[in-house]
């Protein structure tokens, strides 16, 4: 085997010498060419340095193959001179990375490398016609990363969104690498390779849910976007959106932070049916709770009637209408929350304070209420974001003036879905970002778990 | 002779399984009273019936002669001082001392000379601004006590001061608590089920068994003269049997401390003679187990150095004085 190794440089540099001479005569190649020649004579060099032990024989009789290799065949198939040199330097590049990796890291290194390769020239060569170029500059890419499985698998990514993903090229690149992030940040003591499957499998999931929402964020430009924003119907069913959703917090939370309260420190009978009933505007269809209101409120029946007769309110066709479904639907997205929240406040804090003096009011207003408000501001959040996003219900009690999901929906029904675009881009815009932006309020919040773990 | 400052009077409860009571006792102003009891006798259930977390019948419980069974926690005047702190971890130290004098009557430089009184008194002052999640056990412990003290409560009720810190803390914290006491002089009812506490803090002490009272007196006449064998038990009394076994000729149990058994070299005419099973080094003494036939097995404590004649296996004649012999009720041997 050492002798065929030492012996294999001088095979490798007659081999080329004999196709530079046959192909030569034959005059498929030019024997005088400053390029094939200088080729041939770097092999001689490279033979005399590894007869002397000066270069790695494996090292140094793989590039003496690519150097022959492309001499003979490589450089008379590229177009111009550049681009053989450009590919004979990759090529270099390459040989000499993964003559490292197998040298230096595990063989699955190596392997994995080896794959990437073949997966690169099978994307780029096989199936994407003239991105030779492409195929350079990835392969480069490749050598760089290849020594370290974060960086290849943050390369794939780039890689695989602009060429399999490419119509949502953007969007999968932002999705995947959100995914990569957390995957490759995950840890628990000890392991937990179960949690972490069921993390990437889920996330990939939830990359899927995002895919449409992202892809209609990034789909439109500012001046359409400008533009949109200019039209009256647009403005008004926006900040008739938030208005009424605001106000419907508001009553919500009046009423359901002191029931959530009520319900997290008393028992009683019955107690388990009550929650339970709690999920009932999430169990019903949306339309079918918007009949039931109007059932209740609309001014042909008697309660709706009397509220219009005795007070002047009509219920269905108003304002006062759209806050109330608002408030039925968003009701159990209030008090579960609440109820959450104060259940993670002890109730022998409370205690202490009550043993301090202070009595059930004192002890709400200045103990449970500072260490739940974290929990509370989050479920008001959450309570306005269902409400804003009502449709059914709201439709059913008051479908004119419109509020923004019904807007759209009349949009659509008029002009179509290329005339609605940028209206619903505008309103994910919007209240994504509200939405984001009061969560991150909320984190600012401290909440018990802090001042337990906080240093000073 | 004067009101007592707390009487309670026939306080029974059914708690699920559990029969509190009835229980029935008096203290005095500025008493420190060590209440005694193994897990689960109802230690922490009297504080709580007394610090208003259950209610009872008005009568059951009076405060100064007035009737408080049916006042919430926050109308007893007592301070109730929980096993697990209870500190308010979003507030300062001082701001946890500030909490119960919001709800009192005080002007605004009042309460800040007091809340500096306990700080300084418990010695906190240097954490003053620290929020009360990042205290130390022992510092924390002392915050819940100072917090606690400083609504100036006419009784104070500990579950368990000392337990879970090191020995270190719970030496310091005995003495702060001993010097507080001394200082403010508020009665307090301490529960625990460590004996040595009873010991160290030397004033009554009570034994807490099936949720009843067994025994109130002071703490030297409690551990020389238990109301019956079984308080004696749980106070640590090793030598429990028949009084004829110590040579009395009465029908009932009698107890023997262990350190009051004497060992000589074995001599037949003095006393009677039994074998040393095991000798066990206790740091400040020895204990030393002891065979007397019968399957009777005798403790005895003794000071070092250990006699040469004291070993494993020996044979030795053991004594006692008669006097330190304590005599139980009219209970026959089991």
């Amino acid at each position: 085997m050492n002798s065929f190794l030492s012996w294999l440089p001088f095979l490798l540099l007659g081999a080329h010498l004999l196709g530079h001479l046959a192909l030569g005569t034959s005059g498929r190649l030019d024997p005088l060419e400053p390029f094939s020649l200088g080729l041939l004579a770097l092999n001689g060099l490279l033979s005399v340095g590894m007869a002397r032990r000066q270069i790695p024989q494996l090292m140094g009789s793989a590039v003496l193959f690519l150097n022959a290799a492309h001499a003979l065949v490589g450089h008379r198939l590229a177009p111009d001179s550049l681009t053989s040199g450009a590919l004979l330097l990759v090529s270099l590049l390459t040989v000499y990375v993964a003559w490292n990796i197998f040298e230096q890291r595990p063989l699955r290194y190596g392997i994995v490398f080896a794959l990437s390769y073949l997966a690169l020239f099978y994307l780029f060569i096989v199936r994407l016609p003239h991105a030779e170029p492409l195929f350079l500059l990835a392969v480069m890419g490749l050598c760089a990363t290849g020594r370290d499985f974060r960086l290849l698998a943050w390369f794939w990514i780039l890689v695989l969104a602009f060429t399999l993903f490419q119509p949502y090229a953007w969007e999968s690149a932002i999705l995947l690498a959100l995914l990569l992030r957390s995957i490759l940040t995950a840890h628990a003591h000890p392991s937990n390779p179960a949690a972490l499957l069921g993390l990437g499998i889920g996330l990939a999931a939830l990359a899927l849910v995002l895919l449409p929402v992202l892809v209609l964020l990034l789909s439109q430009s500012t001046a359409t976007l400008a533009v949109e924003l200019e039209r009256a119907e647009t403005r008004h069913a926006i900040l008739l959106t938030a208005g009424t959703a605001c106000l419907s917090t508001l009553g919500l939370a009046l009423l359901g932070i002191p029931l959530a309260y009520g319900l997290s420190r008393l028992t009683f009978r019955g107690k388990t049916l009550v929650l339970a009933l709690m999920d009932v505007p999430i169990i019903i269809p949306q339309s079918a709770a918007g009949i039931a209101l109007l059932s209740v409120f609309s001014r042909t029946q008697p309660l709706g009637a009397w509220l219009e007769s005795r007070w002047g309110v009509a219920l269905d066709g108003s304002v006062a209408g759209i806050v109330i479904a608002q408030m039925f639907t968003a009701f159990p997205f209030l008090v579960k929350p609440a109820i959450a929240a104060f259940d993670a406040v002890p109730p022998d804090l409370e205690l202490a304070a009550r043993h301090l003096g202070a009595n059930a009011w004192g002890a709400f207003r200045f103990l449970v209420l500072p260490l739940a408000r974290r929990g509370l501001f989050l479920a008001a959040v959450l309570a306005w974001a269902r409400a804003a996003g009502e449709f059914g219900a709201v439709y059913f009690m008051t479908a004119d003036p419109p509020v923004a999901p019904i807007a759209i929906f009349y949009r659509f029904e008029r002009q179509g879905l290329v005339e609605t675009t940028p209206f619903v881009t505008l309103l994910l815009i919007a209240s994504l970002a509200l939405f984001f932006l009061l969560q991150y309020a909320a984190r600012r919040i401290p909440t018990l778990h802090d001042w337990r773990i906080d240093s000073p | 002779m004067s009101v007592p400052l707390l009487e309670v009077h026939e306080l029974e409860a059914q708690l699920g399984e559990f029969h509190f009571g009835p229980i029935s006792f008096e203290l005095p102003a500025r008493a420190w009273l060590v209440l005694l009891g193994p897990s689960g006798c109802g230690k922490t259930t009297l504080l709580r019936f007394l610090a208003g977390v259950y209610r009872s019948p008005p009568t059951a419980i009076r405060l100064d002669g007035r009737p408080i069974g049916r006042l919430p926690p926050e109308q007893r005047q007592m301070a109730y001082v929980a096993q697990a702190n209870d500190l308010f971890p979003h507030l300062t130290v001082q701001e946890n001392i500030a909490f119960g004098l919001r709800f009192l009557p005080l002007s605004q430089t009042d309460r800040l000379a007091r809340i500096r009184r306990f700080l300084d008194l418990f010695r906190l002052t240097h954490r003053a601004h620290y929020r009360a999640g990042l205290l130390s056990g022992g510092e924390g412990r002392r915050l819940a006590l100072a917090r606690a003290l400083a609504i100036e409560p006419q009784l104070l009720l500990l579950d368990e001061p000392l337990g879970m810190l090191d020995p270190n803390s719970r030496r310091e914290l005995h003495e702060c608590l001993t010097l507080v006491h001394e200082e403010l002089g508020t009665a307090t009812i301490h529960v625990t089920h460590d004996r040595e506490e009873a010991w160290t803090l030397n004033g009554l002490c009570g034994v807490l068994l099936h949720g009843r009272l067994g025994q109130l007196a002071p703490v030297e006449e409690l551990f020389h003269h238990p109301a019956n064998p079984e308080i004696a038990r749980f106070l640590g009394a090793e030598n429990v049997c028949p009084a004829r076994e110590f040579g009395c000729p009465n029908d009932t149990l009698a107890m023997l401390r262990p350190e009051h058994l004497l060992l000589d070299s074995p001599n037949p005419q003095t006393g009677c003679l039994a074998t040393i099973l095991a000798c066990r080094d206790r740091g400040a003494f020895h204990e030393v187990e002891l065979s007397l036939g019968s399957n009777r097995r005798w403790i005895a404590h003794l000071g070092k150095p250990l006699p040469d004649y004291v070993v494993s296996g020996a044979r030795v004649s053991v004594r006692w004085d008669p006097q330190h012999l304590h005599l139980f009720g009219q209970e026959t041997a089991p």
